[in-house]
C-alpha cells in the first residue's frame, strides 16, 4: 500500500520517525489534541495491521499535521518541527545517519569500513561493495584468506560484530569498496552483486576475479582496461565527486563538516564495550585514526579530508585544483 | 593397463555414481556391486566378478569427477561433487541418527562461519528430519554429556537459534542469531 500511495520509507526510516516522535511524546506535543486523538493508537498498540490503513493514507495525501510533516522526510520533518538533529543522532534506535538519511551498511555490517563509507557522501552512500564481502556466506577463514590476496592481510576482514582496531588494511578495503562502487555505477554494473571478489566454487579455492569489471569492460568495448587502469578511472569519479561536494559548499573542511558520523555508533544498547564479540559498538579515538588512514590511503590531506593538489594532479585533474586553488578552497589556502 | 573389458565396468559404475550424486544419494560398495552385477554381462558367479575395491579405485582413477567420502560409520561411499557437493555429502552422511546429524552441524556452523543455525533448517534439504524427529533430537541431546556444548538463543521474533557453546559465546550467538533472523532482511 505505501509503494501504490507513493509514500517515501528510506530503509525503515519512516517507521523509526514515527516510533520515535511517538514513544518521546513529540508527537503529541506537535500535532494537537484533537489530531492525535483522531488516529487509532489502540490498533498500534494492540498489533493491529489495520494501523497501518489509517496512518499511511494520512502521510500520503498530506493529511493534518502528521502527515505533512512525516510526508517531507526526516530532514525537513527535524526542521519543522524545530528538533536538533542532535536528538536523531544521538539515538541508537532511529539508525539516523547525518543531513537526513540512515546509515547503509555501516558499523552494523562492518565496522569501520562501513562507518567510513557511510561518511563519504551526502546521502545514503548506497554502497555494497563491502558488505557483499562479508555477507557471502563463506567461513570466517575463508573470507581471511581472500582479504589477504585482495587487500594485502588478513585483517582486513572482521567477524561481523567481533571488530578488531583500526588497521591499514581495512583503510584500503574502504577505498577499495567505494572506488568500484563508483565504477559500478558508471559502467551499469550491479553493486548490489559485486565486486566479484569470492566465489562459490572450492575448486577455485573460493577465490572470484577482482578484474572481472576491467574484463567486462574491455570486452564490450574494445578498449583494453586493466584493472588498475580502471580503478583509477573509478577513483577520479570519486574525486571529482568530492571536488563537486567542496565547491559547492564553499568549503574544504571535510572532517569536520561533512564527513560526520552519529553519536549512537559509540554507544551499545547493553553497554557492552567496542572490540568485544556481539557489540556494533564503535571507540571514538579508533575511528579518528580511521579516517586519518583512509585520507592516507586515498593521498589527502588528513587534517581536512581534503584531496590535495597532488592528489588531483594524480588523477589528471589539474585544472580541477586550480579551480579550487583559485576559491582558495585545496588544503592550506586559506578559504 | 586396464583391459577393456574393465573399462566397460568402471565406466557403468562411474555413470552409477553420477546417477546417484544427480537424486542426492550417496552410493557404497555394496550397493555398486549389486547394480554392477545387475547390468553386466558377467552374471553373479564370484570367481569370474571382478573384486570391487580394485575396481572402484580404477574408476577413481580414470573418471576424475568422482570422489571417495569416510562415513561416519567407517564405511566409503562415492559420489560426483559437481553434481553433489563434499559439503552435501557429509550432511547425508549424518543424516542417521538425527541427533549426530543436527549436533556435528551445529557444531560446525559455530566453529567455522561462525553463526548459529535457525532450528526450523532441519526441516529443509538435505536434512529432510521431521519435526518429531528434531524435538527428540533435542532431548536426546538435552540428557547426554555429550551433547552438553548444544544450546539454543531465542530472537526477538520467537525463533530458535541452536549453537555449541564450544565454539561461540552466548552473547555473541544472541547477537548473530538477531541479525540472521531480521536484521540481513531489514537491511537489503
Amino acid at each position: 500500500m505505501a509503494d501504490d500511495l507513493g509514500v517515501w520509507c528510506n530503509y525503515g526510516q519512516l517507521q523509526r520517525d514515527l516510533l520515535k516522535l511517538y514513544y518521546d511524546g513529540t508527537l503529541k506535543t506537535k500535532i494537537g489534541s484533537d489530531e492525535y486523538a483522531s488516529i487509532p493508537w489502540d490498533k498500534y498498540e494492540n498489533g493491529d495491521s489495520a494501523f497501518l490503513f489509517e496512518i499511511i493514507p494520512r502521510i500520503a495525501m498530506r493529511q493534518g499535521e502528521l502527515g505533512h510533516a512525516l510526508g517531507l522526510g526526516t530532514g525537513w520533518l527535524l526542521a519543522r518541527w524545530c528538533i536538533p538533529e542532535e536528538a536523531w543522532t544521538q539515538d541508537f534506535a532511529t539508525a539516523y545517519w547525518k543531513l537526513g538519511h540512515p546509515k547503509h551498511h555501516a558499523n552494523e555490517d562492518d565496522g569501520q569500513c562501513g562507518v567510513i563509507i557511510n561518511t563519504q557522501y551526502n546521502r545514503d552512500a548506497q554502497c555494497h561493495s563491502h558488505v557483499n564481502f562479508v555477507r557471502n556466506g563463506l567461513p570466517l577463514a575463508v573470507q581471511k584468506k581472500l582479504a589477504d590476496e585482495t587487500w594485502g592481510s588478513a585483517d582486513a576482514v572482521d567477524g561481523t560484530g567481533d571488530y578488531s582496531p583500526m588497521n591499514i588494511h581495512k583503510a584500503r578495503r574502504a577505498r577499495w569498496a567505494l572506488v568500484r562502487k563508483e565504477l559500478h555505477d558508471s559502467l551499469g554494473l550491479c553493486n548490489w552483486m559485486g565486486p566479484w571478489v569470492a566465489s562459490p566454487l572450492k575448486e577455485r579455492h573460493y577465490s572470484g576475479d577482482d578484474s572481472l569489471e576491467s574484463k567486462f569492460f574491455s570486452l564490450a568495448t574494445g578498449q583494453q582496461m586493466s584493472r588498475e587502469e580502471l580503478d583509477q578511472v573509478g577513483e577520479r569519479i570519486f574525486v571529482m565527486h568530492r571536488a563537486l561536494t567542496i565547491r559547492d559548499m564553499g568549503d574544504n573542511d571535510m572532517r569536520a563538516k561533512h564527513d560526520l558520523m552519529p553519536s549512537w555508533i559509540y554507544q551499545d544498547p547493553n553497554g557492552a564495550q567496542p572490540f568485544t564479540k556481539g557489540t556494533i559498538r564503535m571507540d571514538p579515538q579508533d575511528m579518528a585514526k580511521a579516517m586519518e588512514m583512509f585520507y592516507e590511503v586515498m593521498g589527502w590531506d588528513k587534517a581536512t579530508g581534503a584531496p590535495t593538489a597532488e592528489a588531483y594532479s594524480r588523477l589528471g585533474l589539474q585544472s580541477v585544483a586550480k579551480e579550487l586553488a583559485a576559491r582558495k578552497l585545496l588544503p592550506g589556502g586559506e578559504k | 593397463m586396464i583391459s577393456e573389458e574393465r573399462k566397460v565396468l568402471c565406466r557403468v559404475l562411474a555413470d552409477t555414481i553420477r546417477e546417484a550424486s544427480q537424486a542426492g544419494q550417496l552410493l557404497g560398495k555394496d550397493e555398486l556391486s549389486v547394480n554392477l552385477r545387475a547390468h553386466c554381462p558377467l552374471g553373479d558367479d564370484e570367481q569370474v566378478f571382478p573384486e570391487m575395491d580394485g575396481l572402484l579405485a580404477e574408476t577413481l582413477g580414470m573418471h576424475h569427477d568422482l570422489a571417495a567420502l569416510e562415513s561416519i560409520s567407517g564405511r566409503t561411499l562415492y559420489h560426483a561433487p559437481a553434481l553433489l557437493s563434499r559439503t552435501y555429502a557429509a550432511i547425508l552422511d549424518r543424516r542417521a541418527p538425527p541427533v549426530t546429524l543436527i549436533a556435528e552441524e551445529v557444531r560446525k556452523n559455530s566453529l567455522e562461519y561462525p553463526r548459529p543455525v535457525p532450528l526450523d533448517l532441519f526441516e529443509e534439504s538435505p536434512f529432510d528430519l521431521t519435526p518429531d524427529q528434531i524435538e527428540a533430537g533435542l532431548k536426546t541431546m538435552g540428557g547426554s554429556l555429550e551433547f552438553q556444548d548444544i544450546t539454543y538463543t531465542t530472537t526477538n521474533t520467537g525463533a530458535v537459534y541452536l549453537f555449541s557453546s564450544r565454539y561461540l559465546e552466548r552473547g555473541y550467538a544472541a547477537f548473530l542469531a538477531e541479525r540472521a533472523d531480521t536484521g540481513l532482511l531489514l537491511n537489503p
